[in-house]
């Protein structure tokens, strides 16, 4: 006798970008995300009987496609990281160097890119992402002039020569 | 299509500059960076400037600041040298305007001392100047020190800067030659009786290389909770041990000891015989010579750790250990 197996198939939730694409991913996976948690939780959205089709899709206005998806990309790498302690994290010395690898490489991205996904990660408040994503940006200043910082981000010296003679001093005075 | 290619990476680059961010974002991404990043971010623009002054002034981490006062052989009350210690002058940034051009930098690269001479007066007002985090902060330390014979003008702005600066953490030098604690009784006395009932710090940092007073040790108990006591030489006849003990009973309730201490045995048996009954911690970063090794494993039951010091060999059978606080344990 063959006895039917209820298989389980898991939770899909949909996620709709700025620019009307929507993804569906897995509850499992968005779970690290605490604003799509807790829109899941406030609108009831883990009812098992709605299907997924039936399901509404949950907007997010702040995250564009192409960003949206490279979150949820990286979602589903970390879906099984142990949860964050944020007290422990708070305690924790602040370094840069322990991104992992894997991350690194995702992250290798253009600056734009890479300052969108910080915008979407703070959004929907995934701290790891927005953690390792910062870490990425103090890796580039970090060994860099003022002027190669300004050449880099390209930002603008907007201080006088008088202003910066003063800094000059300030800064040597600091220096180690 | 290569033009438009630049020029619409350009664009889009410029969508989203750093510094546009949210800045609470930026903030973060600028305490992630060392110190010398720190201050090359300050001179690239006035918005980074901002943000790296205030990250300074909002740090949890409150400068340390350790004011010294020697008093040179040439003594001279309206002059003298003051040294400002700092940990990390990058903390210092937002208060520059009342360090700048008052306090230089010494040659000396690991202290990063800062170091004016200054007037009484001068140094009186530079205290008065200051503001918070460094009044009555347990990181400002006043760090007074006489290397000659004593006066009435070394007691006196010793009292002065420890008042102005609310000081939560004094340290004493008294390293000066031929001292001798009977003739100096009196100042010993005003010393000890001012720092226990008008200066009252939370920390005292004892340096008396030739020698102590019981008396005078006492009466600085009495005065403060938490008491170092470096390079505390003391010969056979001292018994300190019975002086550390003593101070526990008084108002202190903590003792760190550091630097070389000689102790006979009997000195060894009675710090095992008090040191099981005592309930308030004293902890040792010294080195202790002419005791068996046993001593060392009965008396680490009560310190933090035991590390031999394999560098000295042993002078005939006898086991030198230092005994170590950990970093945190003295913190």
């Amino acid at each position: 006798f063959l006895f039917p197996i209820k298989m389980t198939s898991p939770r899909m939730i949909k996620l709709t970008s700025n620019d009307d694409k929507t993804f569906e991913v897995e509850r499992d996976v968005i779970k690290q995300s605490v604003t799509v948690n807790t829109l899941i939780t406030d609108l009831n959205m883990d009812d098992e009987d709605v299907s997924v089709e039936n399901q509404m899709a949950i907007p997010l206005p702040n995250v564009d496609a192409a960003t949206l998806e490279m979150v949820i990309t990286w979602c589903k790498q970390h879906r099984e990281d142990p949860p964050r302690n944020e007290e422990e994290e708070e305690k924790k010395e602040k370094r840069t160097d322990d991104i992992p690898e894997w991350d690194k490489t995702f992250l290798d991205v253009e600056q734009s890119v890479l300052f969108a996904l910080i915008l979407a990660a703070n959004y929907m408040d995934i701290k790891g992402l927005l953690d390792n994503c910062c870490k990425t940006v103090a890796n580039m200043i970090k060994g860099k002039t003022p002027d190669e910082i300004r050449k880099h981000f390209n930002i603008k010296n907007d201080f006088t020569p008088e202003e910066e003679e003063q800094i000059r001093k300030e800064n040597a005075w600091c220096e180690d | 299509l290569f033009l438009s290619g630049i020029f619409y990476r350009q664009k889009f680059a410029m969508c989203l500059p750093l510094l546009k961010l949210p800045p609470e974002i930026v903030d973060h991404i600028f305490t992630l960076v060392d110190n010398k990043s720190r201050l090359a971010l300050r001179a690239v623009c006035k918005q980074t400037r901002r943000i790296i002054d205030e990250a300074a002034k909002n740090h949890k981490r409150k400068p340390k600041i350790e004011f010294s006062i020697r008093l040179p052989i040439d003594f001279n009350p309206d002059a003298f040298k003051a040294s400002v210690y700092v940990d990390c002058p990058i903390f210092l940034l937002p208060w520059m305007d009342i360090f700048n051009g008052r306090i230089m930098r010494t040659s000396c690269p690991l202290f990063q001392d800062r170091y004016v001479t200054l007037s009484k007066s001068e140094l009186l007002d530079l205290i008065d100047s200051l503001e918070e985090p460094f009044k009555g902060c347990p990181n400002t330390v006043l760090h007074v020190s006489l290397l000659e014979e004593w006066n009435s003008n070394w007691l006196d702005l010793t009292f002065a800067c420890s008042k102005k600066l609310n000081v939560k953490c004094l340290k004493i030098n008294l390293v000066y030659d031929q001292c001798d604690m009977e003739k100096e009784s009196s100042f010993f006395g005003i010393l000890a009786d001012d720092i226990a009932t008008m200066i009252k710090p939370e920390r005292i940092e004892l340096h008396l290389e030739q020698g102590y007073s019981r008396d005078f040790l006492l009466r600085i108990a009495d005065g403060s909770s938490f008491i170092v006591l470096h390079e505390l030489q003391c010969s056979e006849d001292d018994r300190c041990p019975e002086v550390f003990v003593e101070m526990l009973n008084r108002q202190c309730s903590e003792i760190v000891v550091m630097g070389d201490i000689v102790l006979n045995m009997d000195g060894v048996d009675f710090f095992i015989q008090e040191l099981t009954t005592l309930d308030k911690p004293i902890y040792f970063c010294m080195r202790v010579c002419g005791v068996e090794e046993e001593w060392c494993e009965k008396i680490g039951n009560f310190l933090v750790q035991i590390v031999h010091d394999e560098s000295e060999p042993p002078i005939d059978g006898q086991i030198f250990g230092w005994f170590e606080i950990t970093h945190d344990t003295l913190l």
